[in-house]
């Protein structure tokens, strides 16, 4: 019934609106928070190019010189070069930065959802002027979760397949301990709902509590307790440590046999005499892996969809909500139907 | 005349305070009025404003606004809040593309440029940029580039200056005016509502205290001095005036000799209401709200 066609004139009486919509959205909702938000989803899209980019490098030119430590002495070589110099530029140092960043990154996406995105618009009343235009609270939670949403999961998957591939390749090159196995075991899928619950606990706070600096301190503590938990540092979770990763390393003696690394470290007269040509050395994919992804995974959804679920509640309390009618629907107000179809 | 608004036992309390910034308000306001919403500070005209534009859910009771439920025709309806929000990072010329973005079916971008022009704002500029009253001139052209039929102003011109004020409150009204469209509008400037308005609805308590036409209002008061018996009137106010008394009441009915009678002006009968709380209220019928379950009201579609 309502003429929606782009290029018909609106209704009689009503000057023609030369509009100029360039994305498609509804209400021009998407335009609307590019044009707000165009300064964070720079950031966001500075912090996947390094993230990726540094671990292409470390995958590619800077693991040049472990990889050749390595195949001269063995596990000792890459240990050697990862003490050697300067210790934070080393191989083994750096190839755990992106994923503190990827921690460092669910907390700010909570301070931005309850600061920029979503309290300080409830702060400074701009909400107020959008739910005013044709756009219903909803309609702009709606959009103001789900661009977010998708340019974090993007990002965060980008950089979470980026990462197994550079462990798949690489991962002989670091140091054993609980480096590689917390790496090992927190990398994944949950590391993307760990970054969406973040987001959905920054708008939660900021519907709750409306003011930018007591919503951002709460979202972005709460995210952190949600990633101390998963890196098991909580005192409660003493017991609950990462498993062994189980691992595969063995000499190459100059036949091509594969046998137990005779434990020369640096010597090379040692290797010559044991004739020690090569090694190899790999994790092995731990059966434990998947099932604790995938219990953090549930688990990190559940808590998302709660609180996107307590957000669009809270915001119920701003709008007028669905008014129960007093009394039968009066002569169908044309609003309304139109207003639900768009929707 | 079918309603713009209609609001019945309308109840708005903030948290667990004892009194309600509107308690039991009732009124009906029919569409194409240009109507004032006065009343003293805090009497509840922002609340009522911001339940009408979908902002704010009401404790109890109803609201209609445009025949259904507030916030369900926010195309229809503009509001322009106290504290006019705008985007500070944003342009002039950016903030009225959201204007175009955000009501893609009603955006009328000519007439909300030729808004901000008038003003002589660069539409480069941004809005962190601008002063008080230059923001209220893009709040206005946000607000009437959509179209609206119906127009929730909150202190609209309140950091204007005195020319920008008429010329923009004469956009205002020759715009309401040629498409018939229905403003509700608070303010504190009684002779700047006594020029631009036709309808008056005063809170004071939380509910409505006068409402109608003002002519039907001014009209309904005498000020009346001199001496003599006013038993059968309703006296709003009386005070001592020389040997007699000025007093400002709703006739019912014939006065006694010995009264000097003068129809009082907007600002008397406003500010007779706004010095005594007491007096009872009066609601013109068109203003009185169409009680219950009973068909009363014909619902008229607003023309489309």
């Amino acid at each position: 019934m309502s003429a929606t066609a782009t290029t018909t004139p609106p209704a009689p009486g009503k000057a023609p609106a030369p509009v100029r919509r360039t994305l498609p959205g509804p209400d021009g909702l998407v335009w609307t928070m590019l044009r707000l938000h165009r300064k964070a989803l720079w950031v966001w899209t500075g912090y996947v190019a390094v993230s990726a980019g540094l671990l292409l490098w470390l995958w590619g030119p800077r693991s040049s010189a472990v990889q050749k430590a390595f195949d001269t002495f063995g596990y000792a070589g890459a240990q050697d070069n990862a003490w050697r110099g300067s210790f934070t530029f080393t191989f083994n140092y750096l190839f755990y930065a992106p994923l503190s960043w990827t921690r460092i990154a669910a907390v700010a996406l909570a301070v931005f959802a309850a600061g920029p995105l979503i309290g300080r618009e409830l702060e400074s009343g701009t909400a107020k002027l959008v739910w005013t235009q044709s756009v219903s609270p909803a309609r702009w939670l709606a959009a103001k979760l789900a661009l977010p949403a998708l340019c974090v999961t993007v990002g965060t998957t980008l950089v979470v397949v980026v990462y197994r591939l550079v462990w798949d390749g690489r991962n002989h090159l670091l140091i054993a301990g609980i480096g590689p196995r917390d790496f090992a075991f927190s990398v994944g899928p949950a590391t993307v709902v760990n970054a969406l619950a973040g987001l959905a606990l920054g708008a939660l706070a900021a519907l709750l509590v409306r003011r930018v600096l007591p919503a951002v301190t709460l979202a972005g503590a709460a995210t952190f307790l949600v990633g101390a938990a998963r890196g098991n540092s909580w005192p409660f979770q003493g017991s609950y440590q990462q498993p062994e990763l189980p691992v595969h390393s063995r000499a190459i003696t100059s036949a091509g046999a594969e046998v137990r690394d005779p434990g020369c470290e640096l010597n090379r007269r040692c290797l010559e005499h044991h004739d020690i040509t090569g090694f190899t050395r790999h994790y092995l994919p731990s059966p434990d892996y998947w099932p604790r992804q995938l219990a953090e995974t549930g688990i990190l959804l559940a808590l998302t969809a709660l609180a996107v679920a307590a957000s669009f509640l809270v915001l119920r309390r701003y709008g007028p909500g669905r008014v129960r009618p007093t009394r039968p629907a009066p002569s169908a107000p044309e609003g309304r139907t139109s207003k639900e179809a768009a929707a | 005349m079918s309603a713009a608004i209609e609001a019945i036992s309308l109840t708005k309390r903030y948290g667990r305070r004892a009194t309600a910034a509107l308690g039991d308000c009732s009124f009906r306001l029919p569409a194409g009025r240009i109507s004032a919403l006065v009343g003293p500070n805090g009497a509840g005209k922002s609340t009522l404003l911001a339940i009408a534009a979908g902002l704010r859910r009401p404790t109890s009771g109803r609201l209609t606004v445009l025949g259904g439920a507030p916030g369900e025709a926010r195309a229809k309806v503009a509001y322009l809040s106290q504290d006019k929000p705008l985007y500070p990072q944003l342009t002039v010329a950016a903030t009225l593309r959201l204007g175009a973005e955000l009501n893609p079916d009603r955006w009328d971008a000519a007439y909300a440029a030729d808004i901000v022009e008038q003003g002589s704002l660069d539409p480069k500029a941004k809005i962190r940029s601008l002063s008080g009253g230059q923001r209220t001139r893009v709040a206005l052209a946000l607000a009437l580039g959509k179209r609206p039929e119906l127009m929730l102003l909150d202190e609209p011109m309140a950091d204007l200056d005195p020319l920008a004020r008429h010329e923009l409150m004469g956009t205002l009204m020759g715009d309401a005016a040629e498409h018939g469209t229905t403003v509700l509008m608070s303010s504190h400037i009684v002779s700047e509502l006594a020029d631009a308005c036709d309808h008056l609805l005063l809170v004071g308590g939380g509910r409505i205290r006068l409402g109608g036409g003002i002519d039907d209002l001014t009209g309904a008061h005498s000020l009346v001095t001199g001496r003599g018996d006013l038993a059968g009137h309703t006296v709003v106010e009386s005070r001592p005036s020389g040997r007699g008394v000025t007093a400002l009441i709703r006739r019912e009915g014939r006065l006694g000799e010995g009264w000097q009678v003068q129809e009082p002006s907007l600002e008397e009968l406003l500010l007779a209401y706004l010095r005594s709380p007491g007096a009872p209220a009066l609601l013109t019928p068109s203003t009185a709200p169409a009680t219950g379950s009973g068909p009363a009201t014909h619902r008229a579609e607003v023309s489309a």
